[in-house]
């Protein structure tokens, strides 16, 4: 048995994500405004330390929403020396197995080994959150389904 | 593990990283660490520091690892606190995730790293990991 991966819309990532916009709004007891409308005021002030940068967890939330699983997660805001670039680095790791879920290894030569430990995308506007956890949801997805394929195939006693 | 032959590891993965930057009297890691102490500047090649951690305990263990590290920072300056995720690359297992008493599970540990001596706690940190 050979498992897949489920396949989303943009539109049922979007209502994830706005499901996600409207718990935070209600976990901070904040008045209601709009994600475009924040998403305004963090390309004006991503890098003053006290804007309260909200992407990682609308990102991460989304897609747990839409695999339907919970999962552990560190995510680092790349900065340059002259701050904030934009950019999301995300490490995601199955809480049950400890399975880093993007880790990636690869070769260009076949005797080198090299890695990469996280998914990374660059916000600065709503599609490209969308895209963020596109790539985020392919390769979790992918992972799951090949640790799943492996318990499967594994020999059993 | 002795103090001494992480030092020694330290030291030897620090001039690695940092050699070609250095051509009479190259810094030690322990300098190196002072320095950056002092001035904890944005210029600093601050990465470095995790990097020289990274190298020695792979040395120390004789094995490779897939890492991740984040050097942390407030509004001016390096905070000298740095976030390490480290990955078995054989079986991809997490091994700096660990359950908390929540029922939660972290994905990376945060160690202050502005002394030799941090740097050993570091060191020894991971290879009781991957031990």
């Amino acid at each position: 048995m050979q498992l897949g991966q489920q396949t989303f819309a943009d539109e049922q990532i979007k209502q994830a994500i706005e499901e996600v916009w409207q718990e935070l709004l209600q976990e901070a007891d904040a008045e209601d405004y709009s994600l475009e409308e924040y998403l305004e005021h963090y390309r004006k002030y991503w890098n003053d330390p006290e804007f309260p940068n909200d992407i990682p967890e609308i990102i991460m939330r989304a897609v747990e929403k839409l695999i339907g699983k919970s999962l552990a997660w560190y995510c680092e805001l790349v900065r340059d020396p002259s701050g904030f670039t934009g950019e999301y680095s995300f490490i995601v790791v199955d809480p049950q197995t400890r399975k880093c879920l993007t880790y990636r290894q690869f070769t260009f030569d076949g005797v080198n080994v090299h890695y990469f430990l996280s998914v990374a995308g660059t916000v600065i506007y709503y599609e490209d959150i969308i895209r963020l956890v596109i790539k985020l949801l392919d390769q979790i997805q992918s992972a799951l389904a090949d640790a799943q394929n492996a318990a499967l195939q594994a020999p059993r006693r | 593990m002795e103090r001494e032959k992480i030092i020694a590891a330290l030291e030897t993965a620090f001039a690695e990283i940092s050699g070609a930057e250095y051509e009479d009297e190259p810094e030690t890691f322990a300098e190196f660490l002072e320095s950056f102490k002092k001035f904890r500047d944005p210029d600093f090649p601050v990465y470095w520091i995790p990097w020289t951690i990274e190298e020695a305990v792979e040395a120390l263990t004789g094995r490779k690892f897939g890492w991740h590290e984040d050097a942390f920072k407030d509004e001016w300056n390096y905070t000298g606190e740095f976030g390490f995720v480290c990955v078995d690359p054989e079986t991809f297992r997490c091994l700096t995730a660990e359950r908390t008493d929540d029922e939660r599970c972290t994905v990376s540990v945060v160690f202050p790293i502005l002394s030799i001596d941090d740097a050993v706690k570091a060191v020894e940190y991971f290879l009781q990991l991957v031990q």
